[in-house]
């Protein structure tokens, strides 16, 4: 199958875009693919060009070389742009400015109006975008009183609405508060599960990505590390070269493996991180157990 | 119910007033206004004042809460009424001081020209009590859409307003949260001298104007990742459409108006002739 996004061989510069001699480029021939229906998360620090990256893919921005693919279509191509951004759908880290109506249903309205869809199918695709944040008994209220995280989840049924076909998420939980930021974490984990959504989550937040199929590790405009979850947070030391932290619970697990105390797998989650505990507690018994994981 | 909104002076309410389409709404308070200038003699005064009273009944909105809305006007109210009272002659003298004169016509145009003033506030402040500001704006997209035809961007004007609306209470938050923190770093904004205190506002207000500035940016490119491309080809969720409530509004106000020039012709003078009688 034919990956929803492909970016193949970016090039691309801030300087450029405003006409100046391009100093050092922000990409340098930067190639990656994402699958339909997988959930991957984008992590590094600040200026690794993660959220650059989000731009390019919906083509807000476009590379000065190379080509970014949505479902096929070229964003480069002026022709393609209503349906590049019918297909990615990018939200912002800020729900406050990416609200247009004061109303909550309105603003979901707001994309469905934009593509000139009949009033009927209007209602219908809010109704069901309301439905799948869980929001719909705010249909009616002010956007202005809603919190941090009820805004974050309108601001996503806005995108939902224009039924794309990959979420794109640009640090959506940075400015939330810890429970803003569980719900909206879960929301987009259940339209990745159950709807099978496509899903780009950009986050600094080490416990966010452990929760994805992949995580795609950036630093200075490059992929540092590709791989599953484990396979990622596995490489200690190439995290803490590029200043990155891990989960909780990976620390826990290469802290006792310091000690000399290796868990029989490396835990993601404090879940796993509880049961490989219990695990470990278990072989002090019988004598098994191997910290093979550790690279 | 939109029953959050403190914006604007929606007072959220079921009533006959508040279900009514924001356009027919709008078209006949524009026309209210009309018809209030329009009376010039006492019974087409009164009758126009019974039927806002009536209205205003009608709307569930508490009287207190209208009369409310006259306040700010009050000055306006008092001014008008003094200038008239020396300035507009007619009818017999009835108090004169130094050069200062009052006439029975004098204080009968005082007196109409501050009912006036008084029906046009609470005929418009019932449409922003009765209309949510989304409704309002929207009202007034439909409304000048024949405006197109000379080129003028009607739709882009009601997006500002929308956006305008939607951005207040973010703005007047944020001026909150700038303010507190300047006063934290020691800003004094509430003594000294009205050019200090004004002085004081700027450490406010570029904080203020420099983040709306990034705030728009952004809901730029979050409008343009929702495919906006202006006003062509877009639809609207809300289908506005006349109900027989409506029409019924429209003839009432057609009644309203044609009592009063009715009025106005066969009636003048009618409560003028027995006040000077009785004077």
């Amino acid at each position: 199958m034919q990956p929803i996004i492909q970016v193949q061989s970016v090039c691309f510069s801030y300087a450029a875009e405003e006409g100046k001699k391009p100093a050092e480029p922000l990409f340098d021939h930067l190639s990656l693919e994402f699958e339909e229906g997988s959930f991957t998360a984008v992590l590094g620090h600040n200026g690794s060009g993660k959220s650059t990256l989000s731009r390019l893919l919906n083509g807000l921005l476009l590379p000065q070389s190379g080509r970014v693919l949505a479902a096929g279509y070229d964003a480069a191509d002026e022709e393609n742009a209503l349906a590049v951004r019918k297909t990615v759908g990018l939200v912002f880290q800020n729900p406050d400015n990416q609200i247009v109506s004061s109303i909550v249903e309105e603003d979901v309205a707001f994309g469905p109006e934009n593509l000139g869809l009949p009033p009927e199918e209007i209602r219908r695709r809010v109704d069901e975008a309301l439905r799948q944040v869980d929001m719909t008994d705010y249909r009616t209220h002010s956007t202005s009183r809603l919190s941090g995280g009820q805004k974050q989840r309108v601001a996503i049924a806005g995108m939902l609405a224009m039924h794309p076909r990959c979420l794109v998420l640009d640090e959506p939980t940075a400015m939330l508060d810890p429970r803003g930021r569980r719900e909206v974490l879960q929301t987009v984990r259940r339209l990745n599960r159950e709807a099978g959504m496509t899903v780009i989550w950009i986050t600094h937040y080490m416990e966010e990505a452990a929760l994805a199929d992949r995580c795609v590790v950036m630093q200075k405009g490059g992929v540092l590390l590709d791989g599953t979850p484990a396979e990622v947070f596995a490489r200690r030391q190439v995290l803490q070269s590029a200043g990155l932290d891990m989960p909780p619970a990976c620390r826990l697990a290469f802290a006792l493996a310091d000690v000399g105390l290796p868990l029989p797998c490396l835990p993601l989650t404090e879940e796993d991180c509880a049961a490989a505990l219990a695990r470990l507690l278990g072989r002090e018994n019988n004598g098994e157990g191997t910290g093979a994981w550790q690279n | 119910m939109l029953n959050d909104i403190t914006f604007g002076q929606y007072y959220p309410a079921e009533s006959p007033l508040h279900r009514l389409d924001p356009r027919v709404k709008l078209v006949l308070t524009v026309g209210l206004i009309v018809v209030i200038f329009l009376a010039r003699v006492a019974v087409s005064l009164l009758l126009v004042t019974a039927l806002l009273l009536a209205v205003t009944l009608l709307s569930r909105i508490p009287l207190r809460l209208t009369l409310k809305s006259l306040k700010p006007v009050l000055p306006l109210l008092i001014l008008t009424a003094v200038i008239n009272l020396f300035y507009a002659s007619g009818g017999r003298v009835v108090l004169q001081v130094w050069k200062l004169t009052i006439t029975t016509g004098g204080l009968l145009t005082a007196g109409y020209m501050a009912l006036r003033i008084c029906l046009l506030i609470l005929g418009s402040s019932l449409l922003t009590y009765t209309t949510t500001p989304t409704d309002l704006t929207d009202a007034l997209e439909r409304l000048l859409s024949p405006l197109k035809a000379v080129r003028l961007d009607v739709h882009s004007l009601a997006m500002m307003m929308t956006i305008a609306l939607r951005f207040i209470p973010t703005l007047i938050e944020e001026t909150e949260k700038i303010t507190a923190a300047q006063k934290a770093r020691g800003a004094d904004l509430e003594s000294g001298s009205l050019l200090r205190r004004v002085r004081a506002l700027i450490p406010i207000l570029i904080p203020l104007l420099i983040s709306a500035f990034r705030r728009a940016a952004e809901l730029a490119d979050a409008m343009e990742c929702r495919c906006y491309h202006g006003g062509e080809g877009r639809t609207r969720l809300k289908q506005l459409r006349l109900a027989p409530r409506d029409g019924a509004a429209l003839v009432l106000f057609c009644l309203l108006a044609a009592g009063v020039v009715l009025a106005n012709r066969f009636l003048p003078g009618l409560l003028y002739g027995l006040f000077a009688r009785l004077w």
